[in-house]
C-alpha cells in the first residue's frame, strides 16, 4: 500500500446511546479526489476524527498509508487535515498558528511563507486570526493542512462559508493536488459541490457507506437510457414516441423525458409525424440527481427491511 | 525538542501570558514590600498573593485550547499526545523561573535587602511560583474548564488556611497545615502538583477530544 491512501475498515462508534458508525469502510486512493458526501450527522465527521486519533474507534481500524495515525511521529508530513476552521486562538496571527504548527513537525519557517502564498493569504498572515472572515479561516486552515506536503489531503466541508471565486480556486487546487498524486479526501453535505470536482464518491447515511463508486459511473447509471425533447407541441409528441413502445413522461411545460429509444430513432419520429421540436438529446443526470436516487432507494431498502 | 519549540512559540503568540507573568511580579512585589514595612521577614510571602494571577495564566494555557477547540489542531499534531502536557510543562517552568526571580530580586531590593537574594528563602519563592504553576496546569487538563479549574485551584490554595482557624482538634489542624498547598513543605506541594500533572496526562491521553 503507497503512503498515499487512507483505508478506513468497519469502523464502529457510539457515543453514549448513540450510534454513530455502523462499520463504515471505504479507502481513498492517490490521484483521485474522493468525494465524502452525506446528510449531517451520517458520521462524516466521526470517521475523520476516528483517522485523526481524535476519537478511539469501538471496533475497526482506520489507516493513513498503511498506519494508524497515531503511530506517526511527524503525522503533518503524512496526512494534511483541516477539521474546524475555527479551531484557532483569535488573539494569534495567521502566520503564528501556522509557525508553531511548523515548528512541532521540524519544518522551518520558510515553509509558513509558501503556504502563506499557496492559499493567498499573505496580506492578512500578520492580523489576528479572529478577525478573520469564515472563509479566511478556512484557507489558514487548508495552509496548515498543506504545511508539511503530505501525501494525503482530508478536509471536512472546506467550501462552507467560502465566496464563489474561493469555492473556483479550492475546487481547482484540489484538482491540481491529485494531479500530483496525492489522495484527497474531501466531505460535504451537498453533491453539487463535488460536481466536476471528484472522482470518486463515497456516499453515507447512518453511519455506514451506502454508495462507494466513481462518479462518471454513479452519472451513468443515474442517466439511464433516458432522452429529453423539448416541444411545444407536448401531446402530438408524446403520442408519436408512445406507439413506438418507448415510455414518454412529461417533466415540464415543453418537456419531454423519453425511456427505451435511441436519439436517431426519435428523430425521425418525430420527423415522420410532422411534430416541431427544438431540443432532443440524451438525458444526463447531474452528481446531486445521482445522489438522491441513491439515498432514494436507500431510505426503500431500510423501510423494506423492517416491514 | 519540536514540540517544547512549538510550544514556547504558542506562550508568547499571544498576549495573555505576557500581561499575566507581568501581573503575577507585580503583585508579588507590591505586596511583599507592602508585607515588610510590617515585617521585613515577610518581604518574600509577596508570592502568596501573586500566584493568583499565575495560576490564572496556567490555566489558561491548556483550558483556551478547549473553548476555542485549538486542541484538536494541538493533538492532530502531536498525536502521542503526553509530549505535549510535559512541553507546556517545561515552558510555563521556564517563564515562571525567570518571572519569580526577578519579582523575588526586585522585591529585595526595594526593601534593602538585595545580598539576600541567593538565599534558600528566595529559591523557596522561586519554587513555590513554579509548583502553583504546575498545579494549576494539571487541574486545568483534568477539568478542561477555565473557570472550574480556577476555582478548584484557588480553593486548594486558600481554604485549608481558613478553614484552620475553625478546627480546635490541634491534631486534625496539623495534619491540615501539613499537606495543603499552601503551608505544606515543598515536597509535598511539590507530589501534590506532580499528581495533578499526571492524572491530568493521563485524562488528555484516554480521553475522545
Amino acid at each position: 500500500m503507497t503512503d498515499a491512501t487512507i483505508e478506513v475498515d468497519g469502523l464502529h462508534k457510539r457515543y453514549g446511546a448513540a450510534t454513530a458508525l455502523r462499520g463504515m469502510t471505504f479507502t481513498a486512493r492517490p490521484g483521485r479526489v474522493t468525494g465524502f458526501v452525506g446528510p449531517n450527522g451520517a458520521g462524516k465527521s466521526t470517521t475523520m476524527r476516528i483517522i485523526l486519533g481524535l476519537h478511539r474507534a469501538d471496533a475497526g481500524r482506520a489507516l493513513v498509508g498503511g498506519r494508524p495515525y497515531r503511530s506517526l511521529r511527524h503525522p503533518l508530513r503524512h496526512l494534511g487535515a483541516l477539521l474546524d476552521a475555527s479551531a484557532l486562538h483569535p488573539a494569534r496571527s495567521g502566520r503564528n498558528h501556522l509557525v508553531w504548527l511548523a515548528q512541532s513537525q521540524g519544518l522551518g519557517r520558510s515553509r509558513v511563507d509558501e503556504v502563506l502564498a499557496q492559499v493567498g493569504l499573505e496580506s492578512a498572515a500578520r492580523r489576528a486570526a479572529g478577525g478573520y472572515s469564515l472563509g479566511m479561516r478556512q484557507r489558514l486552515g487548508i495552509a496548515a493542512a498543506l504545511l508539511a506536503d503530505p501525501p494525503v489531503v482530508m478536509l471536512d466541508e472546506p467550501f462552507n462559508g467560502m465566496d464563489p471565486e474561493g469555492i473556483v480556486w479550492l475546487r481547482d487546487f484540489l484538482r491540481a493536488l491529485a494531479g500530483r498524486q496525492r489522495a484527497v479526501l474531501v466531505s460535504s453535505h451537498l453533491m453539487t459541490e463535488l460536481q466536476g470536482m471528484a472522482d470518486q464518491v463515497v456516499v453515507v447515511g447512518r453511519g455506514r457507506v451506502i454508495a462507494d463508486c466513481a462518479v462518471a459511473d454513479l452519472i451513468a447509471s443515474a442517466s439511464g437510457d433516458r432522452l429529453r425533447v423539448r416541444t411545444s407541441a407536448t401531446s402530438l409528441a408524446a403520442a408519436a414516441l408512445t406507439s413506438t413502445g418507448a415510455q414518454v413522461t412529461e417533466t415540464d411545460q415543453d418537456l419531454l423525458s423519453v425511456r427505451g429509444l435511441p436519439v436517431e430513432r426519435a428523430v425521425s419520429v418525430l420527423a415522420a409525424a410532422g411534430v416541431p421540436f427544438s431540443e432532443l438529446a440524451p438525458h444526463r443526470a447531474t452528481l446531486e440527481e445521482a445522489y438522491f436516487d441513491l439515498t432514494r432507494d436507500a431510505v426503500d431498502y431500510r423501510s423494506g427491511a423492517s416491514s | 525538542m519540536n514540540v517544547i519549540r512549538a510550544e514556547w512559540t504558542k506562550l508568547r503568540t499571544t498576549p495573555g501570558p505576557a500581561w499575566l507573568l507581568l501581573a503575577t511580579a507585580a503583585v508579588s512585589v507590591a505586596t511583599g514590600v507592602a508585607l515588610s514595612a510590617v515585617d521585613t521577614r515577610l518581604a518574600l510571602s509577596g508570592v502568596y498573593v501573586g500566584q493568583i494571577p499565575l495560576a490564572v495564566l496556567s490555566v489558561v494555557i491548556i483550558s483556551s485550547e478547549y473553548s476555542t477547540g485549538l486542541i484538536r489542531t494541538t493533538l492532530t499534531a502531536v498525536p502521542s499526545r503526553w509530549p505535549v502536557l510535559v512541553a507546556k510543562a517545561l515552558v510555563l517552568t521556564a517563564a515562571v523561573a525567570v518571572t519569580g526571580s526577578l519579582a523575588v530580586l526586585a522585591t529585595l531590593l526595594i526593601t534593602g535587602s538585595g545580598q539576600a537574594f541567593l538565599s534558600q528563602a528566595s529559591a523557596r519563592a522561586v519554587f513555590h511560583l513554579i509548583l502553583i504553576a504546575l498545579l494549576s496546569l494539571g487541574t486545568a487538563s483534568l477539568t478542561r474548564d477555565s473557570a472550574v479549574a480556577i476555582g478548584t485551584v484557588l480553593a486548594l490554595l486558600y481554604l485549608p488556611p481558613l478553614l484552620t482557624q475553625l478546627i480546635t482538634n490541634p491534631v486534625l489542624r496539623r495534619l491540615l497545615d501539613q499537606f495543603a498547598p499552601m503551608t505544606a513543605h515543598p515536597a509535598i506541594l511539590a507530589l501534590w502538583s506532580a499528581t495533578a500533572l499526571s492524572a491530568g496526562t493521563l485524562m488528555v491521553r484516554r480521553r475522545d477530544t
